[in-house]
């Protein structure tokens, strides 16, 4: 059935948009083993938002709302003045904000113009509270991300000589 | 060049809070004529969303899920009153008979209180009149109340006709339309107004689904309370108790008065039944205290008893019962923006330099 585009959701991805940005969380470890129709589901209610070079997505100290992925550009993750990633399309970072309203422990600047997509913390609740096994794998997912990040950060430091407790 | 100017954060803060609570404010008072049914509409919504989001997970359309359940709570509610509204409307005719005699003797206590006060003192009361006035105007009062009952009750059935289609378009579309507001925010503020919006949905949802069970109990434990005391109307004060249990502190006072009034205005009935309505209310209030508040209120709000009082008075002041029942989720909103906006205003958002 055709709708008038008058009625329809202006601010929502249309469907190539949409089918990309699947595509581009789908190959994420998120996603794993969620079924097309339900990452579609997800993927939709997600938020787009455009930053200029220099601007801020968010500042250290700042409690987080959600996790955020790179349609196109660059983002620098920096502690102070040192740079700790510099992440490019495809890539996703400040997941922790899915768990719970933790601070931000870095800040994160767009040093292109940037295009990204906004996981919200409620989007996801409301997707799990919709779709509970969808929504069990994902947080499987997340935990092994988590994990992951850990790991690798106490590697990071056993490699500078300091050892986490 | 122009040097820019920059609002202390605090400032930043208190302005926007304003601004925001102004809009609030004015919103309320154009949506006046349709603040209940709206208000009604978003009590149903947070009780039947979780339900037409399941539907909608499993494959059905927006319209159709939110059609469902509203079919569903049309059903449930159309059962309950075909139930409970006969003998509703037979406890209210019942109370309507009894209202003459009750202000008879009202007005005969007021008299022989006068007279005994004049032969005590020996000085002249006067308004010995004002016993058999009062018990006239207050008859007729009382009457014209029950004599509108009609027009009330039309007046409920049209709120019943537009909430359930207000309920409907909310439980279909709500969540575009918040995701429209939310992404009108600049990128600076964009997280923060999710935040703030996620902390207020939680809590509202919270409060709403815990106030409801929570009258419901108080409302089963009074009715059973009143009938086992043997009071005549117990289906009708018990879910009065119920309902006026919303109002913290000064519902459950309030809730005394119908039954004892009835109770005095019942010839036949042992007076002492007044105090034993009296314990039925206290009795539920001790459930409601010890068992339903700290299992399903407790950590919904987190507002201080002062604030509480105070906020019932001001809101009951300008919006009546309705403002007194909306006092406390609208003061634990209002406390939960302030601090979010406190708490997340006040960086550059353009690294320096750049």
């Amino acid at each position: 059935m055709s709708r008038h585009p008058l009625w329809q959701n202006l601010f929502r991805p249309t469907a190539d948009r949409l089918t990309e940005s699947v595509q581009l969380w789908r190959a994420t470890p998120l996603l794993a083993g969620i079924s097309g129709r339900k990452a579609r589901q997800l993927v939709a209610d997600m938020h787009h938002r455009h930053y200029d070079t220099g601007e801020y997505i968010f500042r250290q100290g700042d409690v987080g709302a959600g996790a955020v992925m790179l349609r196109s550009g660059s983002v620098e993750i920096r502690a102070g003045a040192t740079v700790l990633a510099e992440l490019g399309p495809g890539d996703f970072f400040g997941e922790v904000a899915l768990v719970s309203e933790e601070s931000r422990t870095a800040d994160a600047m767009a040093t292109t113009p940037t295009e990204l997509m906004f996981l919200m913390r409620s989007n996801l609740d409301e997707w799990v509270q919709r779709s509970p096994r969808a929504g069990e794998c994902f947080m499987r997912n997340l935990a092994h991300v988590l994990a992951e990040r850990l790991r690798r950060a106490n590697k990071q430091l056993s490699g500078q000589g300091i050892h986490a407790p | 060049m122009r040097p820019e100017m920059t609002l202390s954060p605090g400032l930043r803060v208190a302005l926007l809070a304003a601004a925001l609570f102004g809009l609030a404010a004015l919103a309320a008072f154009l949506l006046s004529p349709l603040l209940i049914p709206i208000l009604l509409a978003f009590v149903f919504y947070a009780v039947l969303e979780p339900l037409s989001s399941r539907l909608m997970a499993l494959g059905m359309s927006a319209s159709a899920a939110s059609l469902s359940v509203l079919a569903l709570l049309a059903a449930v509610v159309a059962a309950v009153l075909s139930w409970v509204m006969p003998q509703f409307s037979a406890q209210v005719q019942a109370l309507q008979q009894r209202l003459p005699y009750l202000w008879d003797m009202l007005g005969g206590f007021i008299e022989r209180t006068t007279r005994r006060l004049e032969e005590l003192t020996g000085i002249p009361v006067e308004g010995i009149e004002l016993g058999g006035q009062l018990a006239e105007r207050g008859n007729a009062w009382g009457q014209a109340i029950l004599t509108q009952a009609p027009a009330i009750v039309m007046g409920t059935v049209l709120v019943l006709l537009i909430a359930p289609l207000l309920t409907f378009f909310l439980v279909r579309d709500w969540k575009g339309l918040r995701d429209r507001m939310l992404s009108l925010l600049p990128n600076a503020h964009f997280e923060l107004g999710w935040l703030i919006y996620g902390r207020v949905a939680r809590q509202l949802q919270r409060y709403v689904r815990g106030v409801i069970m929570q009258s419901a109990i108080v409302a089963l434990v009074a009715t059973t309370g009143f009938w086992l005391v043997g009071i005549d109307t117990p289906l009708l004060f018990g879910v009065l108790t119920g309902l006026l249990n919303v109002i913290p502190y000064v519902g459950p006072p309030l809730a005394m008065i119908p039954p004892v009034i009835s109770v005095l205005g019942n010839p036949a009935a042992d007076p002492w039944l007044a105090l034993w309505a009296v314990i039925v209310v206290l009795v539920a209030q001790v459930v409601d205290n010890l068992l339903v508040v700290p299992s399903l209120i407790a950590h919904s709000v987190n507002l201080h008893p002062l604030v509480v009082i105070v906020g019932i008075i001001v809101f009951g002041h300008f919006f009546g019962l309705l403002g007194m029942i909306l006092a406390v989720p609208a003061l634990a909103a209002a406390w939960i923006i302030v601090a979010g906006l406190h708490g997340g205003l006040g960086k550059p958002n353009v690294a320096p330099g750049l």
